[in-house]
């Protein structure tokens, strides 16, 4: 499957300017089971300075800098990508949960994709002893440690309601589990705050999930704005496993990943510090055009 | 056999014999520095006790009261965070220093040498090629776990090569005598300042004691680091900076003293900018390129763009500095994971492998609960073990960071072994050591208190260390290691290294050979010129304000109870509106001067002038002089509890006069004592402004708008300027002498013309006053104002004029934010994206 992305952010600032810096994380990497065809930044006005680097978990990311009064920052991302299914794996034959933490504990790969990673509080989930007695229910002594993380996700998609609005980008994970509600952002958090409470590996993933639904399904909730979902590390041969606790579905060939980090605090598409005095305003559209050709669909829609 | 032994009792020195040991007992278990268990005196002990009785009793104490006394007038300060004052405390100093002999320092020395440079090839590796975790010498979560591994600097190598070049480590003496480390500093240590002072204050007051021993001096070391950090700085324009996260910090004082101590730039997150991936001080002659920080915040609050992205004390940009290699930040971004406790059980195996030596300054037993083995041990030893954070901060979902397993509550120890079985990796046990002891004097005898040392190591050149002979001593009320902290309350004591050889004079004064002659006013950042500008102002309003609540008591003295006079009515309608007493307040005269001077809500009354220049001045420690920061802070006390006492008009005029001597305390130790640079025209421009228009607020009251013999007296009174009327005139005030000698008499220090002089001076001696050889806007209309003044006649000077001049004063105060200060101007994150 083939998709074509544009997202456009836009900053408009009451009082002009003189000076910012940004951090943008909103460039795909080629990941296992996707290809960035192409992907380019676009950043208006000029930037002064501008460099791109990986950061420590592989993620594109881009700095920007500009020196001239300017009274909006208009910041737009075209991309081609590719997700091909990966072969889905059989959950039965993960490790057991105890032994997934185990082998994570004594882990020897301090590299990115390491699940040490993903056992330790972060800035934006500190663990709650509430939502670790949630999850570990689903998690009994000699149960493989993906057929326990689904049905965690799908105790999660039941439990809870996706309510655009009730939640912000700095709901800690215990106020979204204890009114059972938020967005993406909150259900990922809850998933992986409760995870970490027994020691698993969990991370968070932010990317884009296709809207329209395939004939005769259900459409799914969150395409509007970026997505967010959770990856948990199912032992050294299945490694990081992408699930979606808002929809409760495996990741899979609607899911494309934009950027992977400890919590949402890792991957935050535009960071920015600007010198100025007056207030600002925020606005994110998202254009998807159809690709010509057999597989091009009208596949993303997200407007914020 | 082992070097760490202990120094054996000297023979034949029983303690009764002594004037300072009658009645020391060691505590039965403890190792006590001074006196074996069968009263024997150990080491250099006798030799110093010796030297002290020889003072005879009246002159040990009056040596022992001299160092409280040294410390408070060097004006040594800690905060306390959690005091909702934020008050801070003077600086607890015990007068005896702690003993080491040369022989055991040199073990002591070594050891700590040698874990500086372990935590130099373990930082090296970690943030490298992560071959320690790949090999199994480390477990991969002991290093991820920690908050202080900093992801984005993994393959960053520092500008200088080094990861640390400040490192300090944590002693603790168990009752056989062994030294242990209890815990290793590698994010920012702090004490080494304080333990500078508390040498000052100590060799102060026992002069002689300290001249026969021979003690290890402490500028060498300072001046090694000094140096080593002025070499990663040579080709930048700044002075090496130290970047404080400001005066709200616990040990700010520090950081003031050492800049000011070492000649570096005291900077914080605010004062710096990254501009095209380099590091850039806002100063007032503008941005200075800057090469080498010495940080003293946490490497995550560095950077708010790459970093902890809450965080309003650090700089935006500053890992990319970093990484491109445009700064050198000691110690390296990161470097706070090799504090974490999980690591120290594996410190004896690192350091064959990393070092291929043995560890010959242990630490404590240390088990992580991240193994199966080790998780057992410490569930089995729990109540004799102490339970703390497996990182450097506090446990979620603890209710403490650190506690005796034996000492816990049920419900905390079951919080405890709960945590232990699902979240092990976030846990260590410990080994509870007992600490030693050492003498402390409690006022009247000496009484054996346990005690933590700290010692300081710097890098020197590429690969070599030197340790501070000396170190910080805490000394604390419990016997328990981890709960010393300067946040409790403990005390203090000055560490002596006795050499057996005399020792070098050495002090930080630059040597003759290699000093080169430097007239260059340096680099003054934005904030430190607005923080001495407006330290000025609001001392000189306070004292405008003073001089008319003076006025105003002596008239209502001399009125006896008749309030009602028309000059009380003008005076209290012009405190009024000046903002001394607020617009609201009703009540007799004397409650209004009552409120001027010790009401905190009056919103230019007494407190909140002087707490304004308290702050100004607290932010700019670095560049005043510890005398003038005490007058400041001794004004502001004086006026803070004002309010909570009843006065009578005789003795409120007492507190004006007291207060009106400490401000020309200040003035005079400020011209006298300041260097002519451009912090001191910042002051004194500053005082400049804020007088022409206190001077010219008294002129259109009082001599121009309703101008009774009584109204001009006052002018004259409030505007300090009696004297020389009377002298000049000899005869009763008229309204043109008074406007004169007031506003336009550039003779008359208090006239307003005299002011605009100087004010001209200053602009003109000012970096930035001139843009292409043409002067700037704010130069032009300090000349302007300047003529004006200097051409116009008293008789031709009407209400309008004055106002005139007054706004043009504003204007001008405007324009100096803008030039010099506003360069720094706020930062404020965005809001992100959902």
């Amino acid at each position: 499957m083939i998709y074509e992305l544009r997202q456009q952010t836009r900053y408009a600032y009451a009082a002009a300017v003189p000076y910012s810096s940004h951090v943008a994380r909103l460039l795909p990497v080629d990941r296992k089971g996707q290809t960035v065809r192409k992907a380019m930044l676009s950043i208006a006005p000029m930037p002064s300075e501008r460099r791109e680097t990986l950061d420590f978990f592989g993620n594109r990311i881009c700095h920007f800098a500009l020196d001239r009064p300017h009274d909006e920052l208009v910041v737009r991302l075209e991309a081609e990508v590719e997700v091909r299914p990966v072969e889905p794996y059989l959950a039965a034959l993960t490790p057991s949960a105890d032994e997934v933490r185990t082998l994570a504990v004594a882990s020897r790969d301090l590299g990115p994709d390491s699940p040490v990673h993903g056992l330790f509080v972060s800035p934006s989930v500190p663990l709650d002893a509430a939502i670790t007695r949630y999850a570990a229910q689903s998690f009994s002594a000699r149960r493989s440690m993906l057929e326990g993380a689904i049905e965690l996700m799908k105790r999660i998609k039941g439990d809870f309601a996706y309510v655009l609005g009730a939640t912000d980008a700095d709901t800690r994970p215990s106020d979204a589990f204890a009114a059972r509600k938020g967005v993406c952002q909150d259900f990922a958090h809850v998933m992986i705050a409760g995870l970490r409470g027994i020691a698993l590996p969990a991370r968070y993933v932010s990317g884009y999930l296709r809207t329209e639904p395939p004939p005769g399904k259900e459409r799914l909730e969150g395409a509007d704005a970026t997505h967010a979902w959770v990856e948990v590390w199912c032992g050294g041969e299945a490694g990081w496993v992408g699930l979606d606790p808002t929809n409760g579905i495996m990741a899979g060939e609607d899911h494309l990943v934009l950027a992977i980090g400890r919590d949402y605090s890792d991957v935050s598409p535009l960071d920015g510090v600007i010198v100025a005095s007056g207030a600002h305003s925020l606005t994110v559209a998202v254009d998807v055009i159809p690709l010509p050709g057999p597989s091009a669909k009208r596949l993303l829609r997200v407007v914020e | 056999m082992s070097q760490l032994q202990p120094d054996p009792p000297s023979a034949g020195q029983k303690a009764g014999s002594g004037l300072l040991t009658r009645g020391y007992k060691p505590l039965a278990g403890a190792y006590d520095e001074m006196m074996a268990p069968d009263g024997t005196l150990r080491g250099p002990w006798p030799s110093f006790l010796q030297r002290l009785a020889d003072l005879g009793e009246d002159g040990v104490r009056e040596a022992f009261a001299g160092t409280e006394q040294q410390l408070k007038s060097s004006g040594v300060f800690f905060r306390v965070y959690d005091d909702p004052a934020g008050a801070e405390r003077p600086w607890p100093l015990t007068p005896l220093p702690l003993l080491i002999s040369q022989s055991e320092w040199a073990a002591l020395s070594a050891g700590a040498i040698q874990r500086a440079r372990l935590t130099e090839a373990l930082l090296a590796d970690v943030y490298g090629a992560g071959r320690l975790a790949r090999d199994g010498v480390i477990p991969a979560a002991a290093i991820a776990g920690s908050p202080d591994f900093l992801r984005p600097m993994v393959g960053v190598v520092p500008k200088g090569g080094r990861f640390l070049r400040f490192f300090a480590v944590d002693l603790g003496r168990g009752p056989d005598g062994r030294w242990w480390v209890l815990s290793d500093r590698a994010q920012a240590p702090s004490g080494a300042g304080y333990a500078l002072e508390n040498r000052l204050a100590v060799t102060r007051a026992l002069p002689e004691v300290a001249r026969g021993l021979n003690v290890e001096r402490l500028a060498p070391f300072f001046q090694a680091f000094r140096d080593d950090l002025g070499a990663l700085n040579a080709n930048a324009e700044a002075r090496v900076g130290l970047l404080t996260p400001g005066r709200l910090n616990e040990t700010y004082f520090e950081h003031a003293y050492l800049a000011r101590y070492l000649g570096f730039l005291l900077v914080e997150g605010g004062d710096l900018t990254v501009r095209g991936d380099a590091v850039y001080v806002r100063t007032v002659s503008g941005l200075k390129r800057i090469d080498a920080l010495w940080r003293r915040l946490d490497g995550d609050f560095a950077d708010p763009l790459e970093l902890r992205t809450a965080s309003a004390l650090g700089v935006p940009g500053l890992v990319q500095a970093v990484r491109s290699a445009n700064v050198d930040v000691t110690n390296a971004l990161g470097s706070g994971v090799a504090e974490s406790r999980a690591l120290m059980g594996f410190m004896p195996a690192l350091c064959r492998h990393l070092l291929g030596e043995e560890l010959t300054l242990p630490n404590l037993a240390t088990w992580w609960c991240g193994q199966e083995a080790e998780r057992q041990a410490v569930l089995a030893g729990f109540d004799r073990m102490a339970i703390a954070s497996a990182f450097s901060g506090p446990l979620p979902g603890l209710p403490f960071w650190s506690k005796l397993g034996a000492a816990m509550t049920k419900a905390e120890g079951q919080v405890a072994r709960d945590l232990i079985e699902t979240r092990g990796l976030d846990v260590v046990g410990q080994e509870n050591v007992g600490l030693s002891t050492m003498p402390v004097w409690d006022g009247n005898r000496l009484v054996p208190k346990p005690f933590v040392l700290r010692l300081f190591v710097a890098a020197v050149g590429d690969r070599d260390w030197v340790v501070m002979p000396g170190g910080f001593c805490r000394i604390s009320g419990s016997s328990d290691a981890r709960l010393v902290s300067m946040q409790q309350g403990a005390e203090t004591a000055d560490v002596w290294v006795l050499s057996d050889a005399p020792v070098r004079e050495v002090s930080l004064l630059p040597q003759p050979d290699r000093v080169s002659i430097r007239r260059s006013t340096g680099t003054l950042p934005s904030r430190s010129a607005d923080n001495l500008y407006w330290l000025a102002r609001y001392l000189e309003r306070s004292e405008g304000t003073l001089r008319l609540l003076r006025a105003l008591i002596n008239r209502l003295v001399e009125a006896g109870g008749d309030a009602d006079q028309p000059i009380i009515r003008a005076l209290t309608d012009h405190l009024r509106f000046i903002g001394a007493i607020d617009l609201e307040r009703e009540g007799t005269p004397v409650q209004l001067v009552a409120a001027a001077l010790g009401d905190p809500a009056s919103p230019s009354g007494l407190p909140a002038l002087t707490g304004a220049a308290r702050a100004a001045g607290s932010a700019i420690r670095d560049r005043l002089a510890p005398d003038a920061f005490r007058a400041v802070t001794e004004i502001a006390v004086l006026f803070e509890s004002m309010g909570r006492r009843r006065l009578t008009p005789v003795q409120m005029l007492d507190e004006v006069n007291h207060g009106l001597r400490r401000i020309a305390a200040f003035a005079g130790l400020a011209s006298e004592n300041m260097n002519r640079a451009m912090g001191w025209r910042f002051l004194d421009l500053g005082r400049r402004i804020e007088r022409a228009l206190t001077t010219a607020g008294l002129v259109r009251q009082f001599a121009l708008e309703a101008p009774s013999t009584e109204a001009l007296d006052l002018a004259l009174e409030a505007g300090d300027s009696q004297i020389t009327y009377r002298w000049r005139y000899v005869m009763r005030p008229a309204p043109l002498p008074v406007i004169d000698l007031l506003m336009l008499d550039d003779a008359n220090p208090r006239s307003v013309a005299f002011q605009t002089a100087r004010i001209v001076e200053h602009l003109e001696a000012l970096p930035a006053t001139r843009v292409d050889g043409r002067p700037v806007e704010l130069l032009r209309l300090a000349r302007k104002l300047d003529a004006r003044l200097a051409n116009t006649a008293a008789e031709k000077l009407e209400t309008r004029d004055v106002d005139k001049i007054i706004n043009r004063l504003l204007r001008l105060s405007g324009l100096v934010t803008d030039r010099f200060f506003t360069q720094r101007p706020s930062e404020v994150r965005l809001e992100e994206l959902e």
